[in-house]
């Protein structure tokens, strides 16, 4: 990783005398694909709006390493033009010429699926095909960070997986910042993660910090193990049991996850208990559950 | 960086006709004119006073002669009456009901621009991508030049009209004072235009903006009773004045520079508010 492709600090914000944001920190680094979480009315949008310059701060600074891209939520594009019309009037706004921002509209609707649809207006359109198109919008002038406010909220299960696909085939060359509810979805795209709670960012790092997929592993066996299986194994931290669920946090200097498994599996094969499953880390919802707890 | 104003101008612009909302207001436009005209001719034959050319004052025309005179008299200047007696008749009426008409058709048609793309969520598409600055700019000049079009072509329609209806008018004569009258409509449009941006980013919401548009204007009529706020009213002499006091003369400066400086200063408040609104 490079240097932060967005970096923010102390950003303040407060809706009449309601505070939204106390002093966010933020920092995105180049390249990465990075999930904004919290729960509703942390203050997600309001970041967003704040970083994108539609809503006004109060206080704090940030930059961008580059050019942005924004997919705002719940914005409709004007229902009057027709989709190609749109994006070449918003890539010319992006300073492209005339030439540049036609090319530029009819790669950007290829990308989201709406090549075909390029003489059609808005109304005719279905709720995921116009979240598509402001996907789209998003795209023009190859910006370096996008940042995408809830990108699949409407979209069906099959234009969701092509849009995580994209996204996650944009790592490495665009900073990506996802704002989810869909904690699954943020596993899968993301990289880097970061979290606001109450108007402050409470954790940013590795996905893996929070799910504890270097650290954790979780056994799910058949019928609930002995309450003492796993006790005494050397580099084994700490054991949380919770009915056929045992979840296991080790120390990856002393005790790689190849052996805690073949270990596990032999103690259980001598108490005659069956593992059922094997999941590396304990999700990304339940770190986030215990991170927000 | 390259100024994306004239992009946002033309857009605004030409959206206006796209959306048929010029057209609209064209057509609301040019149907009162044409229904006032057709009054003012009528009633012009009925009194025996020649409609093509200036108005003649000597017999049945003397009580408007008078009418005309207190206004001088008021104004102060004894060039208005010898304007207004050389202007053509129908431009006369042109001039009354556009001044009675823009107002409402402004209200009416543009008392949602922005504040429909606020709601929509439309702008914020734009802002992160341009400043604020020329983008209202864009919205209140594009809205000017709009209604100056409208206006225009609504005039030469008319125009067209009173040449099928009264042959032998001379065309030349109420081409050219309907230019007059036309030009120094504008610094009024402007005004009116940017009145309804001023309210219509205020409210941020479409039928609020029409709430807060129609009380603007009613107070603003309202005001009118009073000297300082003559100048804005279709119904004051002074504003008549203004606008036929002959080119180059005191009043009629005056009445552009009153027309041009409320503009410019409800421009700006608008400009104000715009800034600092969350969008």
């Amino acid at each position: 990783m490079n240097g932060p492709a967005l970096r923010a600090r102390g950003l303040t914000k407060s809706y009449g005398k309601t505070p939204v944001l106390r002093g966010l920190n933020m920092n995105v680094p180049a390249g990465s694909v990075y999930g904004f979480l919290g729960v509703n009315g942390a203050g997600k949008t309001t970041t967003f709006g704040v970083l994108a310059g539609i809503i006004a701060r109060h206080g704090g600074e940030f930059e961008f390493g580059g050019r942005l891209g924004l997919l705002p939520q719940d914005a409709s594009l004007y229902p009057d033009r027709r989709l190609f019309r749109q994006l070449f009037f918003l890539g010319r706004l992006e300073g492209l010429d005339r030439g540049r921002a036609c090319a530029a509209a009819e790669s950007c609707l290829a990308a989201v699926g709406l090549a075909d649809r390029a003489r059609h207006k808005p109304p005719k359109l279905s709720h995921g095909m116009r979240r598509r198109l402001a996907l789209a919008q998003a795209l023009l002038g190859d910006p370096d960070v996008l940042l995408l406010d809830e990108p699949t909220a409407g979209l069906d299960p099959d234009q969701s997986a092509r849009l995580r696909s994209l996204v996650a085939g944009w790592g490495g060359r665009k900073t990506v910042v996802v704002s989810s509810h869909l904690l699954s979805e943020v596993e899968q795209m993301c990289d880097q993660v970061g979290v606001i709670h109450g108007g402050k960012m409470i954790y940013e790092g590795p996905v893996e910090g929070l799910t504890g997929a270097r650290d954790t592993v979780v056994y799910r066996f058949d019928r609930s193990p002995p309450p003492r299986l796993l006790e005494g194994l050397p580099g084994v931290r700490e054991v949380r049991a919770d009915g056929e669920e045992m979840t296991v946090r080790f120390e990856p200097g002393v005790c790689s996850l190849e052996d805690l498994n073949r270990r596990v599996l032999e103690l259980c094969f001598t108490a005659g208990a069956g593992v059922r499953e094997i999941v590396r880390g304990r999700g990304l919802e339940a770190g986030f559950l215990e991170l927000l707890r | 960086m390259r100024s994306r104003f004239p992009i946002l101008f033309c857009d605004h612009f030409v959206g206006g006709f796209r959306s048929r909302r010029s057209l609209v207001l064209a057509g609301t436009y040019l149907l009162g004119f044409l229904l006032v005209s057709s009054v003012v001719i009528k009633l012009h034959r009925v009194a025996g006073i020649p409609v093509g050319e200036a108005l003649d004052l000597s017999e049945r025309g003397a009580p408007i002669a008078g009418f005309l005179r207190s206004l001088a008299a008021d104004e102060g200047s004894s060039g208005v009456v010898e304007f207004v007696l050389s202007t053509p008749a129908i431009n006369l009426s042109l001039a009354v009901i556009s001044l009675a008409l823009l107002p409402l058709l402004i209200v009416v048609f543009r008392h949602d621009i922005p504040s429909r793309e606020m709601e929509a969520g439309t702008l914020r598409f734009l802002v992160w991508r341009v400043k604020r600055f020329p983008l209202l700019l864009s919205r209140f000049l594009g809205g000017v030049a709009e209604i100056a079009v409208v206006t225009l072509g609504s005039f030469l329609l008319v125009l067209v009209y009173a040449l099928i209806e009264i042959p032998g008018i001379p065309v030349f004569k109420v081409l050219a004072s309907a230019s007059v009258l036309w030009v120094r409509l504008l610094p009024y449009t402007a005004a009116a235009v940017a009145l309804a941006l001023f309210f219509s980013v205020l409210a941020a919401r479409s039928r609020r903006a029409l709430l807060y548009c129609c009380l603007g204007f009613f107070l603003l009529l309202f005001g009118t009773v009073f000297e300082a706020g003559a100048y804005l009213s279709p119904f004051s002499g002074r504003n008549l004045a203004g606008l036929f006091a002959s080119a180059g003369s005191w009043p009629m400066w005056r009445s552009v520079l009153f027309y041009c400086g409320f503009a410019a200063a409800v421009y700006a408040a608008a400009q104000a508010r715009f800034s600092r609104k969350d969008l």
